[in-house]
């Protein structure tokens, strides 16, 4: 064809190239590179306003309750939480219960006491704990305390350093030995700030409650309550539940005077008392009901709030202890041992046998056992029944109770103050029910099976603080060893299973995540 | 005056008269007449086909028209009848040896060009599978190409992976690109021809994305011609397969517990009638299930368009319980020349599915589950309280399915648009534009009368997503020969874009039985989330050759990706690859010998796949996901790291291709792989609040050898049989850590370990070492090492029956020794016989089950496994047995994660066995059909394996970061599949 039309044709498929090319750049060129994630921010951006700060203390405590993948990339299991394997890791491996049958479930190795560093509950808890307190140290290094700073900051400083020292308390309750064994003993890891090196030892357990006395104190300073509305205020960190924690902390560090004045702070029959404390101990009338309802609770100081939209059926707290009046709402393996049911047994009408439910057969009089063994059946319902689901509960963490109990075991080690000891005790079987000679005095304590004064106290913390996570903690701190000689699926011969106090099982290995990164944290024995 | 009427004559003959041209059509290498040949004038629809004696007539305006001859398998040929009436046509057949043409990256290249590590598939050889991707079609039929099919779950694509661990954490699949579009769509029964590309001289023009080899699929296209239409059917059952994994029957476990259980509480709680209950659940649990494939298309073409328009619908019922799933497929691919330098093509398509998916329970239980659990009352029906039951489980499989409901459903568009420019002779324009729309939707509900649903009052969980893409490529290609010269190559951008929002929906609580949607729940908690990604590039390659016997080619590619640091979101990449064609050689001329080429390449590719939709790795987030209280909360979620960059292979091939008598082809690889600035997740002391952290940690060297050989032993015009065989090795080695105080890397999943050590070989099982059982008190034995408290050198190994004492070192390799595939082909007139089988040999499998039912005792609240023959329980003091004495409660933890649930992973399957017919034409054109075939054939019919557990094919390469090369766990079990087809062309 002639020169003029082939040219015309090769401008034309030019230009029709330039103009889709020019379209391409165009489109190319708006491609953005610098892209951000919808569903976060940085903790920078957090620190730089109050509602960032609050987010983060409120992150701390829905990780006290929700479950979070701890495996790279792996689902998280709904078992996974940092309330439910407290309670199983602190309460399973004592004389207080037992259970029907073996499981894959690693609450088992809580019973048979043959733990492994490489656990999933040790490592889940251990691993949600650190999260916890690398929020609460983002608070703290985030917020520049002066006299500026709003008392919503300021309150919400001190709820940091409450979390920071609570998950610090609890991880060295399961993973080292109490004070009472020894100040110079491995601890656990003391974490203080964002941008440590990876590899920390251990601080000795001297220096870990230390740690947490410092930090205890700082928070009651700091704090008053987060709201007003006494059902809401319980669901934070408060002044209170900093106070409280830190009668608890001297109570282990067997600092019997400072456990006993700050339980004073809570109980009206001293000059330390304070006023504003808005605690009462709980009625007879409305004591199961407290557990049920927490919210309800006159005497809750802290508890772990679930709504009623998060309900975990299976996996919820109270599941392993209680399967519902149809016996399919839960697991309802684990038991309350024998020992302690007979204890129980000793008065009838003592309320606190209302927080089990024996499973009768069809006749309403032959207690059931469960299938395919010979434990008969009784379930637990401390965790169960909020807002009437069987599986949903807000476990209380620290309350009333246990502030006379804590001021009772501290007079009793005291000594010289025995009656101290015993009315404080008292006035918890009192409001169980209990009168007369049911009552315990330095002279009838044989009468009751008790061999001493220190010997009635921790009976009646078995009592009152049963399945809360504190029996191993007792036996373990006053040295005793633990004698689980009764019927339960590790021991089905009934033959004698005692744990003398000072063995390496007593407590959890670190977990294997741990000190396979961190070659400068020491495994337990 | 006769002359000039006679010119006359003859011109108004030439002029306007329609005249018949006729003649026979027959094949140039055996003589025979072609029927069925297509005969047309070019620039018509009108035209006719060849008889049964290779005889044509047709009607033409003018002599001076061209008849065009077209016959698949055939060059076409286009005549001017002239003068003549008769006309003879001998077609030739397509050369497919060296000249045929190979989709390569962005272009096509002749065979003998390419001096790159790379196998070409026609659909002939990959079609003989039926499934649901290309993934299952491929396995056993490329050297270094291994392919795990993943589980019998309907719809789930196997994994792929080519060539080694790529790049050693970033779980990457290769790259698909479908007729140009990177990550398009296809229809597995449309594809025309599979590439796969291995070397960097292959994929370096890909870049990052290709870092794990390219399969390049083209789909058919319309051809000019008679329009064609296409049907296939393949129908089949489906058969679990669960290998060589056996439970206890209720007698044999009764006996067990005997031997576990104290005599004095035996009888009370395991009484003897329950020796003669037995219900089988995993016979139960699985049955036989159909599948479906219907397969229509429509092709053909005139002048100036040609068209490709198929339907396909996929019905694959899965053998679990309410499993399955529906997929429908349709695409138009037409192309057009607009003008004779202007061709524009376009491809639209649209897919719809539907699955149901069994919930875990349903296909992990049943492993189990103890035989004395009956699921069904008196009356048939599945009972709901299992608090009776011995095993340890909270529900009835059969009760909650009957209630409950887990599936989704999915569709998706996208249009292609293909623009085609030639500016001169040498030089060309091309635009490839691609946009694409997903949706997707998530579904579960759970019944108030179920466990699963009971304690919420019935749940009911909907999460939809949606998502659009967009996809760009823009290149000028170049291609020009000077005498002994030829140059070519290309030049262009590339960029896309990618945004999805997800999770949308939400999950509500209290719905009335029966009703499964959000709005009617009592209360519930939203959710929604988005993210994005976009890359952008820019490439260029050049060949060159020199007297079509020494070809050298060379790219560069700068890629961005969103995904790194600030100041590193570019990387530049590049690859260079030659080869020598001896055969061309004058000095080389041996006649039987037809190809012999030496090629090498060598470059650097760089890689930013992340696993599991990681986004933004480099950012530390702290994320809003959980509330506490109703109100928003944040929590440390992932810690980034500003210096995040690309990882980097460098990939080295030598390969030769050797060709005999146009029959035999051999072609052997050699690659050494090195991977600098490694993408791992690093794991951080979890007392630091994060449990990894995303980091560049080192190197890793990836070697090994390919070698794959076919050929057609018998060729006659009557009979063939074709063998082929592949093989392949690869080794992979930890060369060094950046952190100079670290040596070692470790990778977990559920606690089971593997350990990659600088200078020793990668991805070793790393866990306490089983020394068997004591024969004096069947107490387990693990390996203690003991080192010099001064020198921390080992002194000592002795054996300990305490497992925390036990100390973990690596014990076994999860990768084979060698792997591969071979098949044959038989082909005698109409029949064709074809079968291939794929093997795997050396590696180790940790069989993870067995910690759940072969523990010695420990958890009796669970079925147990037979023992294979070799296996014996200790008994006796001195027995020497492979099992330590069953206790109750466990013998000093024997069950937990040691060598002794290492097990030989070998195995030889026969992947395919395909019978099919080809009806005579005589008895099928009667009925005005071109091709009839009929097949009868069945997929992993046999399976030889010592491995105890279901199936020895687990993955080789690491599929997420929650799971580990070798591991074998509970699954979905895969299927043996009997099928029937038939295929129609008329």
């Amino acid at each position: 064809m002639s020169k003029l039309i082939f040219k015309s044709l090769v401008m034309k498929n030019i230009l029709r190239l330039i103009s889709v090319f020019i379209l391409e750049i165009a489109l190319i060129a708006g491609c953005e590179l610098d892209l951000a994630p919808y569903d976060s921010l940085t903790v920078e951006n957090l620190s730089l306003s109050d509602q960032g700060i609050e987010s983060l203390a409120n992150g701390c405590l829905m990780m006290m309750k929700e479950n979070l993948s701890y495996s790279q990339g792996q689902e998280p299991d709904p078992r996974d939480r940092y309330v439910r394997h407290l309670n199983q890791l602190t309460e399973f491996p004592s004389d207080n219960l037992m259970i029907v049958k073996s499981t894959t479930d690693n609450l088992w190795y809580s019973f048979n006491m043959q733990h492994i560093p490489g656990q999933i509950n040790t490592t889940y808890i251990w691993f949600i704990g650190y999260k916890i307190i690398l929020n609460a140290n983002n608070i703290i290094e985030g917020v520049d305390l002066n006299e500026n700073t709003s008392n919503r900051v300021r309150h919400l400083l001190g709820e940091a350093y409450y979390y920071r020292a609570m998950v610090h308390f609890d991880l060295a309750r399961i993973f080292s030995t109490p004070p009472s064994h020894g100040l110079d003993k491995a601890g656990i890891i003391i974490r203080t700030g964002t941008s440590e090196d990876d590899l920390k030892a251990r601080a000795t357990v001297g220096e870990t409650y230390d740690q947490i006395i410092s930090d205890l104190k700082k928070a009651a300073d700091l704090m008053t309550t987060r709201e007003s509305n006494s059902s809401e205020s319980i669901k934070y960190g408060s002044k209170w539940s900093a106070l409280a924690l830190l009668s608890r902390a001297y109570l282990y560090m067997e600092e019997w005077d400072s456990a006993v004045s700050y339980a004073n702070k809570f109980i009206p029959d001293n000059p330390d008392y304070e006023s504003q404390s808005p605690f009462e101990l709980e009625t007879r009338e409305n004591y199961v009901n407290s557990f049920w309802n927490s919210t309800q609770s006159s005497e809750a100081i802290f508890i772990f709030y679930f709504t009623p939209e998060e309900v975990h059926g299976e996996a919820s707290i109270g599941s392993m202890y209680n399967a519902g009046p149809t016996g399919t709402e839960g697991w309802g393996e684990i038991f309350p041992s024998k020992p302690l049911r007979d204890l129980l047994a000793t008065y009838r009408h003592d309320v606190r046998n209302n927080l089990i439910d024996t499973v009768f057969k069809d006749d309403g009089v032959t207690i059931k056992n469960y299938p395919t063994t010979l434990y008969p059946t009784f379930y637990i319902n401390k965790f169960s029944n909020q807002d009437g689901i069987v599986p949903l509960a807000s476990p209380q963490y620290i309350r009333l109770s246990e502030m006379y109990l804590n001021r009772a075991e501290a007079y009793a080690h005291m000594g010289g103050h025995d009656n101290e000891a015993l009315a404080d005790v008292n006035i918890i079987r009192q409001r169980a029910g209990l009168t007369g000679d049911e009552l315990v005095t330095t002279g009838n304590l044989a009468s009751h099976g008790y061999t001493s004064v220190l010997d009635a106290v921790l009976n009646e913390r078995r009592l009152e603080l049963a399945y809360e996570g504190f029996r191993r903690d007792d036996l373990l701190r006053n040295k005793i060893n633990l004698d689980r000689s009764f019927p339960s699926a590790q021991n089905p011969t009934e033959g004698t299973d005692i744990l003398p106090w000072d063995a390496p099982r007593q407590i959890y290995f670190i977990p294997v995540a741990e000190t396979i990164n961190n070659s400068a944290c020491e495994q337990n024995p | 005056m006769l002359r000039i009427s006679g010119l006359l004559v003859f011109c108004v003959q030439l002029a306007g008269a329609q005249v018949n041209i006729s003649g026979v059509v027959t094949s140039s290498d055996d003589q025979l007449p072609l029927i069925g040949v297509n005969v047309f004038i070019r620039g018509e629809t009108r035209g006719t086909v060849t008889d049964n004696n290779g005889y044509y007539l047709l009607r033409v305006d003018s002599r001076s028209d061209t008849i065009v001859f077209s016959y698949v398998g055939y060059q076409e040929q286009k005549v001017v009848p002239g003068i003549n009436d008769i006309l003879n046509i001998v077609l030739e057949p397509e050369v497919r040896q060296l000249e045929e043409l190979v989709v390569m990256a962005y272009t096509e290249k002749s065979k003998t060009e390419i001096s790159s590590s790379v196998i070409s598939l026609s659909a002939d050889q990959i079609n003989d599978v039926t499934a649901a991707n290309i993934e299952d079609m491929l396995i056993g039929k490329a050297a270094g190409v291994h392919i795990e099919s993943a589980s019998g779950q309907p719809g789930e694509a196997a994994q792929i992976r080519i060539r080694g661990v790529g790049s050693a954490f970033s779980p990457q699949m290769p790259l698909i690109v479908v007729d140009g579009i990177i990550g398009g769509s296809y229809n597995p029964n449309d594809i025309e021809s599979v590439t796969i590309l291995k070397d960097a001289g292959a994929t370096g023009l890909y870049g990052s994305k290709a870092a794990s080899g390219v399969i390049i699929i083209t789909t058919k296209q319309g051809k000019k011609g008679k329009t064609q239409f296409n049907f296939k059917a393949v129908y089949g059952l489906k058969t679990p397969e669960t290998g060589k994994f056996e439970v206890m029957n209720g007698e044999e476990l009764w006996y067990y517990h005997k031997q576990v259980f104290d005599p004095a509480v035996f009888s009370s709680v395991r009484p003897s009638y329950l020796k003669t209950l037995n219900y089988d659940w995993i016979e139960n649990s699985f049955t036989n299930a159909n599948i479906g494939n219907y397969y229509f298309s429509v092709s053909g073409g005139r002048d100036k368009v040609t068209y490709h328009i198929s339907a396909d619908y996929l019905a694959d019922e899965g053998t679990a319980i309410n499993s399955d799933f529906k997929r429908i497929n349709l695409v138009s691919r037409t192309t057009m020349e607009l003008t004779k330098r202007v061709t524009l093509e376009t491809k639209i398509s649209g897919t719809s599915s539907k699955s149901l998916s069994p919930y875990w329970t349903y296909t992990e239980m049943p492993f189990r589950m103890i035989p004395w659990d009956y699921p069904y009352d008196s009356l048939g029906q599945p009972i709901r309280d299992v608090s009776s039951w011995y095993s340890n489980t909270s529900s009835n499989i059969f009760h909650s399915s009957k209630y409950n409901k887990y599936g989704g459903s999915g569709a998706g568009a996208g249009a292609d648009v293909r623009l085609d420019i030639r500016i001169f002779d040498w030089l060309s324009f091309s635009s490839l534009n691609s946009v694409g729309m997903g949706y997707g939707k998530y579904e579960e509900v759970e019944s108030p009368f179920t466990v699963e649903g009971a304690s919420s009052n019935g749940v009911v969980r909907n999460y939809l997503s949606y998502s659009t893409s967009f996809g760009t490529i823009n290149l000028l290609k170049f291609n020009r020969a000077f005498g002994k010269h030829a140059v070519s190559g290309l030049i262009g951008m590339e960029g896309g874009t990618y945004f999805e929002e997800f999770d949308v929906g939400g999950f509500g609580q209290g719905i009335f039985p029966n009703q499964d949607i959000l709005s009617v729940a009592g209360k519930g908690i939203p959710s929604g989330n988005k993210r994005e990604n976009n890359s952008i590039s820019f490439l260029t390659q050049f060949n060159y050759n020199l007297l079509s016997k020494y070809f050298v080619t060379a790219s560069f590619r700068r890629d961005g990706s969103s995904k790194f640091a600030p100041e590193n979101k570019y990387g530049n990449f590049y690859t260079i690859a030659a080869s020598w064609l001896l055969s061309n050689e004058e000095f080389l001329d041996i006649p039987s010998l037809n190809l012999l080429k030496l090629r090498a390449s060598w470059g650097a590719v760089g890689n930013e796949t992340f696993p599991d939709n990681t986004f933004y790795p480099y950012f530390t987030s702290y994320s809003f996901l959980y509330k506490y209280n109703n109100q928003s909360a944040a929590f440390p979620d992932n810690m980034g790291n500003a210096f995040l960059s690309w990882e980097t292979s460098y990939p080295f091939n030598v390969g030769i291709d050797y060709g005999m008598f146009n029959r035999f082809e051999v072609n052997i690889d050699m690659y050494n792989t090195i991977t600098k600035d490694l993408l791992f997740q690093d794991p951080t002391a979890y007392s630091k609040g994060f449990k990894f952290q995303w980091k560049n940690v080192g190197e890793i060297r990836n070697r090994g050898i390919e070698l794959s050989a076919q050929g057609d032993v018998i060729k006659t015009s009557t009979l063939l049989w074709n063998v082929q065989l592949n093989i392949g090795t690869n080794k992979n080695t930890l060369l060094k850590l950046s952190d100079k105080d670290v040596n070692q890397i470790e990778l977990n999943a559920n606690d089971i370990y593997q350990v990659l050590m600088v200078d020793k070989e990668a991805f070793m099982w790393y866990m306490p070492k089983w020394l068997g059982v004591d024969p004096d008190n069947g107490d387990p034995l693990w390996e203690n090492i003991i080192y010099d408290e001064n020198t921390g050198e080992e002194i000592d190994r002795v054996a300990t029956n305490s497992y925390s004492e036990a100390d973990f070192q690596p014990v076994g390799s999860p990768f084979p020794d060698f792997n591969g595939g071979f098949g044959t082909l038989l082909s005698w007139k109409g029949l064709r016989f074809n079968a291939s089988f794929n093997y795997v040999y050396g590696n180790e499998i940790y069989n993870a089950t067995r910690k759940e039912i072969d523990n010695d005792g420990a958890n009796n609240n669970l079925v147990a496994m037979k023992l294979k023959k070799d296996w014996s329980r200790w008994e006796n003091p001195g027995d020497n047995a492979t099992h330590p004495k069953p206790t109750l409660g466990g013998n000093k933890n024997s069950y937990e994660n040691s060598s002794r649930f290492l097990e030989d992973g070998s195995y030889l399957r026969l992947r395919n066995i395909k019978l099919s017919y080809s009806l005579p034409k005589n008895w099928i054109s009667k009925i005005l059909m071109n091709e009839v075939i009929v097949s009868l054939s069945a997929d992993n019919l046999f399976t030889w394996t010592n491995y105890s557990g279901m199936d020895p094919d687990v993955p080789l390469y690491r599929t997420s970061t929650w799971n580990l090369p070798g591991l074998s766990y509970f699954k979905y079990p895969i299927s043996k599949q009997y099928l029937v087809g038939v295929e129609i062309n008329f």
